[in-house]
């Protein structure tokens, strides 16, 4: 067992508790999503019309983009996992830095669209379409803001290790919410 | 604290006169039909249901991590 990995024990055998922690609080995450998902269902499905009236629309082009990034960022970070797996440093260090650059490449484009989109009146006070949107991608780009926090202080460890397969579980969540957001806020 | 009897009367209450148990500030405005009940009817089933199935997902990665390790030890000792 690498040194830094905090294990549980008892009679029937031992398995890592940080990995343990990362699944509690992917559930909690769960269901903080599935609540703002709920909410804007219910809004959306109360509207006599959606998007409202002299409401801009959303960039699903530019989206889609930034979607395919972020989904390639998730095959970066199992090429790290793999590589950590192998014991391949250099490996590791190299998928996590591409990950790292896909999920900030993602972020900025997020930025710039929400930027264009502020320009165009819809603010987080404008109205339930606002309100509900910069609630619910707003909390996601959060998310990857403190993944990629997280991936940096990876990135200047010397010892990564131990820690990159619970850094994984939570970026493949990330990675795995943005197309269920994605379908349901700009497609559907 | 509310008694036995009350409580029975209040839940009585809500079965007889289901709307006025519409207490969430959402739903409390809303005078039903539409899609918005489609809404509210899977949104509340999703809610009450995911807690259970995120402790089932927990509770069976730790007890597939356990009889992992419990059959891997019982390769390497000696019988």
């Amino acid at each position: 067992m690498s040194r830094g990995t905090i294990v549980l024990e008892d009679e029937v055998g031992t398995f890592d508790g940080a990995k343990v922690g990362m699944l509690i609080f992917l559930g909690a995450e769960t269901m903080l999503f599935a609540g703002f998902v709920t909410a804007y269902l219910v809004f959306r499905l109360r509207a006599p019309v959606w998007p409202p009236p002299l409401q801009p629309r959303l960039p699903v082009g530019v989206t889609a983009v930034s979607t395919a990034v972020l989904l390639l960022s998730g095959y970066t970070m199992w090429r790290a996992l793999r590589a950590a797996r192998d014991g391949d440093d250099g490996g590791l260090g190299r998928s996590l830095a591409r990950t790292g650059l896909l999920g900030a490449t993602f972020l900025a484009a997020q930025g710039y669209e929400w930027t264009r989109l502020l320009t165009f009146g819809l603010t987080a006070p404008s109205g339930i379409y606002g309100g509900t949107f910069y609630t619910l991608i707003g909390a996601h780009a959060l998310h990857v803001l403190a993944a990629l926090a997280w991936l940096s202080i990876l990135l200047l460890a010397t010892r990564r290790g131990p820690m990159v397969p619970v850094f994984g579980m939570y970026w493949y969540f990330v990675v795995g919410l943005w197309p269920v957001l994605y379908t349901l806020v700009y497609l559907a | 604290m509310l008694g036995r009897r009350a409580a029975a009367l209040l839940i009585a209450g809500w079965a007889l006169l289901p709307l006025e148990a519409r207490a969430c500030a959402i739903c409390i405005g809303w005078a039903g039909g539409g899609d918005a009940d489609w809404g509210y009817y899977w949104s509340a089933l999703l809610l009450t249901l995911l807690p259970f199935v995120v402790v089932a997902l927990v509770g069976g990665w730790i007890r597939r991590a356990l009889r992992r390790e419990a059959r891997a030890r019982g390769r390497t000792e000696p019988s």
